[in-house]
């Protein structure tokens, strides 16, 4: 070997060296960002448990809705046949608009706005069904992508140590080269050349270890963009449930309408004495009768009502805290993980699959033969050459 | 024929009008029998307060399209001889139809079950030739461009 190929072959032992001690570096790095991101998806995973779990309510809010709807809906059409009755018979009697017909078509118009609140109570309790089980469709796929994420996760990890190995062993052979060449710089032409191919072959190894890494980190990215598309749903499910939440508070004005339903009944019941007396016809005095009893109905349909919906509302509170609470953590692992990828380099635009990562790994095991052989060469020409043991490990 | 207080209702999805002395009542029977062999505007027999009435398809009886259903559809009672009542898809409550303004349809409106046409086209009914079983002619021949009108 002449000093031209030694000093070259020194040189190259010196960067590889620096570049391995580097690429070290990065890998612990590395690795301590995926253990903090696999720890974040064990997180939600554990939170989904629970999420879950507190789903099964929502067939409970259902019901309550749906039976706000039913109840509402039966008193708004007693309440609209009695009235139009009464203002059939007010007007057959000739009665004046302004008076007992009058009040008939105010309660009318209240069991009008009943019977519009109940198709829209129904139309509620059908959208939360619906919305429950979608929820339910959305948690499992939600679990399917976090559960895909933590075993990307641990892959990645598991890559992450093998990788540390490889860089350790690449830097250690490379030190140990560089030394060899150092003691045996009269070793001969057949030396010098096994030297160049073990550090062909050492280079090798160091572009199948940075292959490894890039992909690797693609299929973090894409881990990535799919626990951000898992936030983006999580997000739109939230404003799903507040937006019943705030249409179940608008429908308190049911309640009210039932209290005044019934105030007008008892107002209805009065008039219709009145105008029995008045006109002498039976007929105003079971009116009467109707009216009182409808005025009870309406005032027990207002309490049961009022009842079911602070028990719907109830039941919704804790879901969309848990729901807000599964955002924020889903944010929070994916900026982690970005943070941990864009230390990596690259954007991931080109996504790996488990094929090619394993394929990458088993050229990289080839290499690492390849270069043991080419190790093992270069030891037995150095041997030969000088009768003498080079210091290579 | 001037200004008549009356029950409005839709039958048909078209706006029709009963003067209220023949309205006797409005129901929403849950059920009803229906009668074999009964022509096929007659939908059948419920059980109103004691009495068994016949109910007849106010739109199938005038040979219209069933329009859409309603909340607020239900069986108009008729004060008549025969206990029947009038199938209707919503009753709009009762109000007041100026036939002055309108157009009295003469006994060719009665043969169509029809009295005359209010102003705003709302068609006021004759509640007998509805109820009496003999064959109507048609109100659309009858009213001609009027039913375009008052569609």
């Amino acid at each position: 070997m002449n000093a031209d190929q030694d000093g070259g072959l020194r040189r190259w032992g010196r960067e590889v060296d620096a570049l391995s001690a580097e690429a070290t570096r990065h890998n612990t790095r590395l690795e301590a960002g995926l253990e903090r991101a696999r720890q974040a998806v064990d997180e939600v995973l554990a939170r989904l448990e629970g999420l879950e779990a507190r789903l099964d309510p929502s067939p409970a809010l259902v019901q309550r809705v749906a039976e706000v709807a039913h109840v509402t809906g039966e008193a708004a059409t007693r309440t609209d046949l009695l009235a139009l009755n009464f203002q059939v018979e007010a007007a057959r009697l000739g009665e004046d608009d302004r008076g007992l017909a009058q009040v008939a078509y105010e309660i009318r118009s209240l069991a009008e706005r009943g019977a519009r609140g109940a198709a829209e109570l129904q139309e509620l309790a059908s959208g939360l069904e619906r919305a429950g089980a979608s929820a339910s469709e959305a948690c499992a796929e939600g679990r399917a992508s976090l559960e895909n994420a933590r075993e990307v996760l641990r892959e990645a990890h598991r890559s992450g140590a093998r990788m540390g190995e490889s860089l350790s062993l690449a830097r250690s052979a490379a030190a140990s080269f560089a030394a060899g060449i150092k003691h045996r710089a009269d070793a001969g032409d057949a030396a010098g050349e096994a030297a160049r191919r073990l550090g062909a072959a050492a280079g090798v190894r160091e572009e199948a270890i940075r292959r490894l890494a890039e992909t690797s980190a693609a299929r973090l990215w894409q881990t990535l963009r799919d626990l951000r598309e898992e936030g983006r749903r999580s997000e739109g499910a939230v404003e799903q449930v507040e937006s019943f939440s705030s249409k179940l508070r608008g429908l308190f004005g049911l309640v009210s309408d039932a209290d005044e339903i019934a105030r007008r009944a008892k107002q209805l019941a009065l008039n219709a004495d009145l105008a029995a007396h008045r006109s002498e016809d039976p007929a105003f005095g079971l009116f009467a009768e109707e009216a009182r009893r409808l005025a009870e109905q309406a005032e027990v349909t207002a309490t049961a009502s009022q009842a079911r919906l602070v028990e719907a509302q109830e039941l919704i509170g804790p879901d969309l805290a848990d729901r807000r609470a599964r955002v924020l953590t889903l944010k929070r692992i994916a900026s982690e993980l970005d943070r941990v990828l864009r230390g990596f380099g690259g954007t991931g635009d080109q996504v790996a699959d488990q094929s090619e990562l394993e394929q990458v790994w088993r050229e990289d095991r080839a290499t690492a033969r390849g270069l043991a052989d080419a190790r093992a060469s270069y030891q037995a020409l150095v041997d030969e050459a000088s009768g003498e043991r080079p210091a290579l490990e | 024929m001037s200004v008549v207080r009356v029950l409005n209702v839709v039958a048909g999805g078209r706006q029709f009008a009963l003067e209220i002395g023949v309205v006797q009542g409005i129901e929403r029977p849950r059920r009803w029998a229906r009668l074999p062999l009964a022509p096929s505007y007659v939908l059948g027999v419920c059980e109103i307060g004691g009495t068994v009435v016949a109910v007849v398809d106010l739109a199938a009886r005038l040979g219209l399209e069933a329009g859409p259903e309603s909340h607020t559809g239900g069986v108009v009672l008729l004060d008549s001889a025969e206990a029947v009542g009038l199938s209707v898809e919503a009753i709009d409550g009762v109000g007041e139809l100026d036939l002055e303004a309108g157009v009295d349809l003469g006994p060719t409106g009665r043969a169509a079950g029809a009295r005359g046409l209010g102003s705003g086209g709302r068609i006021l009914l004759e509640s007998e030739p509805l109820v009496d079983g003999r064959p109507l002619t048609s109100l659309r021949e009858i009213l001609g461009d009027a039913w375009k009108g008052s569609e």
